[in-house]
């Protein structure tokens, strides 16, 4: 299941509003804007979506009107909720034109019910999305497709740690504790992609950072070479081809950690065949030039080869003109909020553009793809 | 010493450019500096890869090797300035149609040329329709450089075209076709140093010169832009 569009407002109708309009998404994404356009705030509007869906977060936010659409399967599933003041005023699913839930504020509604897949009156606290307080494979299976979907995205801030300052305690039992879900659990991701899939996952690995000039001789699990604890720690250990001493993973340069620890997750997801959503923030930041183009190669190559949709953010120049325009979402402020340019729903200026003989910065830089060849 | 600065697409262009313009100016006449543009600041750094030393020279050519198709307008604009203050008399471009269609071009050709500067000095791009290598497969005389049992007749046979007579130009992704061609003799032809430059080596550029160029007009555009410069 992909998330194919999320409009979002908040604040509508006062002087706070900001809103995402003409937001559609493909199965990779780059979304492109000046500083301060909303490219982060677009990423972290669809974390919230996941962490509210997953029940990880009560929706006590003062404003929120979330109308998405995910395809699964040939099949649209449209999810429609406001917020106000802490509190669900409507919520909505239709799934291939029909309505499985509406509720309206006081948390009363209409749910349909298996296996006599009959509409019938319900009410819910209106603190909660009945997405996650009537999830019930049986009786409304069709809440297990949101939840699964908001299980399975993950979120990486390429200009953060990526995990590199997060150690583990020997004795801690990471398998049946894995802290997937962030890049906080790169350590747990390595450990598990190798319990489960071996060396070939490990060279994989390895392969993938000889991809982007990190060649490496061995990753692997160990004490970290430069701590005195009273505790057994362990962290991931590499060693590269051309230096005699392994390093581990805290003196490794931080550019090189954000790849390595994007690589490791992005293999796992790759290894387990499994329907994921990644969201990368800030793509690319601290990595030179080559390597965040290779390393970006990559990624784009691993998700259209698997059930992965890629989203992810830059304003970096480079990184623009490396990743194809028929990925691209360029997004752009206004007064009330942001607006997305992407090959949706602006083709003809996209494929004007090709004409120009210019590069895919100049398509943004230069106001193209709202203007085309008016200029 | 006059003067040009020319930015191609790629080693392929840059390679054939620089024989081109040895064959015309004869080689102690030009000195030619092959460069490429990269680095954190993509189009604005220029890598010199190859510095010829004669002093003597009329001609000075700066080949610059962009990488890509869509970098050749942006070096172009980018380096305008930089290009006039170094007193370069005129700047070229060199990139190929493909992945784009044959019915573009005068589509491509009028967009490109809003957006490159030509004042104080004149600047062009000009296009290898559809690639370059268009023009290895035009100068058909040299397959036989590579391998002696390549005849026109024989690529006739096994791959369907008549190199006498039908329009290369019209030919989608001529590199593969090239590849295809060196194929029938169990020779490959890629992207890469050795293997463009074998073939840039055997062409025949007399008979490049005195005939492909009439059936290869964009070929006869180029030429006329590098004679026009050395004349």
């Amino acid at each position: 299941m992909i998330l194919e569009s999320i409009k979002y407002a908040e604040f509508k109708g006062t002087n706070k509003e900001w809103s995402l309009t003409h937001p559609n998404l493909g199965k990779v994404n780059l979304i492109v804007g000046k500083n301060a356009s909303g490219k982060t705030r677009t990423v972290n509007i669809i974390s919230s979506l996941s962490n509210l869906l997953s029940g990880k977060v009560k929706p006590n936010l003062q404003s929120s009107d979330y109308n998405v659409v995910f395809k699964d399967k040939g099949v649209d599933i449209q999810y429609k909720f406001i917020i106000a003041e802490s509190k669900v005023v409507s919520e909505e699913l239709i799934k291939n034109r029909k309505i499985l839930l509406k509720r309206n504020k006081g948390g009363k509604g209409k749910i349909v019910t298996y296996p006599s897949n009959k509409s019938v009156n319900f009410q819910t606290p209106d603190s909660e999305l009945t997405s996650n307080v009537r999830r019930d494979s049986v009786q409304h299976p069709f809440f297990e497709d949101l939840y699964s979907w908001s299980s399975k995205l993950h979120l990486y801030r390429f200009g953060k740690e990526m995990g590199q300052d997060k150690l583990m305690l020997s004795k801690q039992d990471v398998v049946n504790e894995p802290k997937l879900k962030e890049a906080e659990g790169v350590f747990a991701t390595f450990k598990e992609g190798k319990e489960k899939y071996g060396m070939k996952f490990v060279n994989s690995v390895i392969k993938d950072m000889g991809s982007i000039g990190y060649n490496l001789e061995y990753i692997k699990i160990d004490k970290p070479t430069n701590i005195v604890a009273n505790m057994e720690l362990l962290c991931l250990v590499i060693k590269e081809r051309d230096i005699i001493k392994p390093i581990s993973q805290l003196e490794i340069s931080t550019g090189m950690f954000r790849a390595l620890s994007l690589i490791i997750q992005i293999n796992y997801y790759a290894f387990a065949s499994k329907q994921n959503c990644i969201l990368i923030d800030d793509i690319g930041e601290g990595l030179d030039f080559d390597r965040a183009t290779k390393l970006i190669e990559i990624i784009i190559k691993k998700a259209e080869n698997s059930d992965t949709q890629l989203i992810m953010s830059t304003n970096d120049r480079f990184v623009m003109n490396n990743v194809p325009l028929k990925y691209w979402s360029i997004i752009q402020r206004n007064n009330k909020g942001s607006k997305i340019f992407n090959y949706q729903n602006s083709k003809k200026i996209f494929d004007e553009f090709e004409f120009t003989g210019l590069n895919n910065f100049d398509f943004f830089s230069k106001d193209f793809f709202e203007k085309g060849f008016k200029k | 010493m006059k003067k040009l600065a020319f930015f191609v697409e790629g080693l392929t262009e840059q390679l054939l450019v620089k024989k081109l313009f040895e064959e015309v100016a004869g080689v102690n006449n030009i000195v030619i500096i092959e460069a490429k543009s990269a680095g954190k600041k993509g189009s604005l750094i220029i890598n010199i890869t190859a510095q010829s030393k004669k002093t003597k020279a009329k001609f000075y050519v700066l080949i610059v090797d962009c990488s890509r198709d869509t970098m050749v307008s942006p070096n172009v604009i980018e380096n305008y300035q930089k290009m006039v203050k170094g007193g370069y008399a005129k700047i070229l471009g060199l990139r190929d149609v493909f992945p784009l269609k044959y019915s573009n071009i005068p589509r491509i050709k009028m967009e490109m040329r809003k957006y490159i500067p030509t004042n104080p000095i004149p600047a062009h791009i000009l296009l290898a329709v559809m690639e370059t290598e268009a023009w290895f497969m035009a100068e058909h005389s040299h397959f036989k450089k590579i391998h002696n049992t390549l005849t026109v007749e024989l690529i006739k046979k096994r791959l369907s075209y008549d190199l006498l007579v039908d329009n290369i130009e019209l030919i989608e992704n001529p590199a593969k076709e090239l590849h295809k061609i060196y194929s029938i003799a169990g020779k490959a032809y890629s992207k890469t140093r050795n293997r463009i430059s074998r073939t840039v080596n055997v062409l025949d550029y007399s008979n490049l010169y005195l005939n492909t160029i009439n059936r290869m007009p964009h070929l006869k555009d180029l030429i006329k832009h590098i004679e026009s410069f050395l004349s």
